[in-house]
């Protein structure tokens, strides 16, 4: 066995990788060549060297400076995007619940910014589109009941360019237009439809899809609820009235705290329970049955 | 295997959720930062690495397959991240390596490097020791710096390194055994380290 040989074969030799004939064949060269004797020795002890390493502490302020440049530099995305859900099949089912869909915002009075989340876009070929081009075109697609009982369903574009939408129904086309930002399109009854498709033109190439699965049709609605900048005894006036049920406030409740609102369908405990988190309140139940939220 | 509890806190970050990502910055910072540091040989590079590749995650967590390990995901947006900065850093920086050959007059000659390794009754102390293989394992070129601080210090397997740097395993056992011959011979004058 000549040296470079050897020396192509340490590691493997090292981690018993190697076939007996050659383990020998090796090992008479080392008791032969000096040199590549203290080779081996080396390669061994610097192996066993690493495998002691320390680990090393990362400084403390490591976390909090990842987070701060993370915030920094990516923008911030809907929190809620259940059309991820949507385009798979075996959430299919799960995303109809999810679309029962909660926005609450909060901010000072005056410093308003839009609070809608239920964005209902994938792309063409079924993968999710990226969140920049969903932050580009913010679509909002959300059922709601007529005056007269019946389910609607409303979709709203809430920013990018005038853009060309097609809304199908299975092989029917239920609605065909150009909306512009802000554009709110109410869109005609549909009959029970499998699956509703939004179509939407964007920069004159992408077609974006977007789908509803049908069985959200049959699921009973809970009330439909949209504030601005209420008030909190404003907001619990509205969840009360929409759920008629009792609310009782209890303490004082920050009176410049305002609330902008958006939710459909979901049950009073989740809007209870989401509006307690973000304005401190601690809800509790009287012995009347009446819901009581004291102010923290 | 990425956990159920990563897998949540993946699938939540997926949809802008940051308090999911800072609890998956808690789980793998201190993994990284070993990576960055191993990588770049000293503490404040190795935070510079750690922040732009978790930025670098968040964003690009899309990418991430869920069947994947988030652990070997997550190395190898650390890597790609040192070697980036690393580009960028050239020419501001002076790096050198003991490998790196220089061109006189149509002959290559080795370059000479100052041996500021410690004498060896410094060597004893075990902080000092460590020292001296980073300092050595600075000195390899960053490809096969790579490949020792994958396998001995972030212990993945072949077949995950192969996987990562989309090389056939063969070659990374081949570059690997280069590599820690050459890491040898970066140490060769403090030869007391190996304990002998």
């Amino acid at each position: 066995m000549r040296c470079e040989q050897f020396q192509e074969l340490i590691s493997a030799y090292i981690e018993r990788s190697i076939a007996p004939p050659l383990v020998a064949k090796m090992e008479e060269h080392a008791a032969q060549c000096q040199s590549c004797r203290a080779e081996l020795q080396d390669v061994q002890a610097l192996w066993e060297m690493m495998a002691q390493a320390k680990r090393v502490e990362p400084p403390a302020v490591l976390h909090a400076r990842i987070m701060q440049e993370v915030n920094a530099r990516v923008p911030a995305v809907p929190a809620l995007r259940w059309w991820e859900l949507a385009w798979r099949p075996r959430f299919a089912f799960a995303a109809a619940a999810v679309l029962a869909l909660v926005a609450l915002v909060m901010w000072p009075r005056g410093t308003g910014q839009p609070g809608a989340i239920a964005l209902s876009v994938v792309s063409e070929s079924g993968s999710p589109v990226t969140p920049l081009k969903s932050a580009l075109l913010p679509t909002r697609f959300e059922p709601f009941r007529s005056e007269t009982g019946n389910l609607r369903w409303m979709l709203k574009l809430n920013a990018g360019p005038p853009t060309a939408v097609e809304v199908t129904a299975g092989a029917q086309r239920v609605w065909a237009g150009v909306a512009e930002a802000n554009t709110m399109v109410v869109l005609p009854a549909v009959a029970q439809p499998s699956v509703l498709s939004v179509r939407v033109q964007w920069e004159g190439h992408s077609v974006l899809h977007a789908w509803l699965p049908a069985e959200l049709a049959q699921e009973e609605l809970k009330p439909v609820i949209v504030l601005r900048q209420a008030s909190i005894e404003q907001t619990l006036a509205r969840i009360a009235q929409a759920y008629s049920v009792p609310l009782v406030l209890v303490g004082e409740a920050d009176p410049l705290t305002r609330v902008n609102m958006e939710s459909t369908g979901v049950s009073l405990e989740q809007i209870l329970r989401a509006l307690a988190e973000k304005l401190h309140l601690e809800i509790s139940r009287a012995e009347d049955g009446t819901t009581v939220l004291t102010a923290r | 295997m990425t956990s159920p509890e990563d897998r949540q806190l993946i699938e939540r970050c997926r949809n802008g959720d940051r308090e999911a990502f800072d609890a998956l910055v808690r789980r793998y910072e201190r993994q990284a930062y070993n990576l960055a540091y191993r990588l770049t040989g000293n503490y404040d590079d190795a935070n510079d690495v750690v922040v732009e590749a978790f930025v670098r995650a968040f964003q690009g967590l899309h990418t991430f397959r869920g069947d994947a390990n988030f652990s070997t995901w997550l190395h190898r947006v650390v890597v790609n991240t040192f070697l980036d900065l690393r580009k960028r850093s050239k020419g501001r920086q002076q790096m050198v390596s003991l490998e790196e050959q220089m061109e006189l007059d149509g002959d290559t000659l080795t370059r000479q490097i100052e041996d500021t390794a410690p004498g060896p009754q410094e060597l004893v102390e075990e902080q000092e020791r460590e020292q001296v293989l980073q300092r050595a394992i600075d000195q390899l070129s960053p490809d096969r710096r790579i490949l020792i601080v994958l396998y001995h210090f972030e212990n993945l397997s072949y077949e995950e390194i192969a996987q990562m740097l989309k090389l056939p395993v063969g070659t990374v056992k081949s570059r690997l055994n280069r590599a820690r011959l050459a890491l040898r011979e970066i140490l060769e004058p403090s030869r007391e380290l190996f304990g002998r």
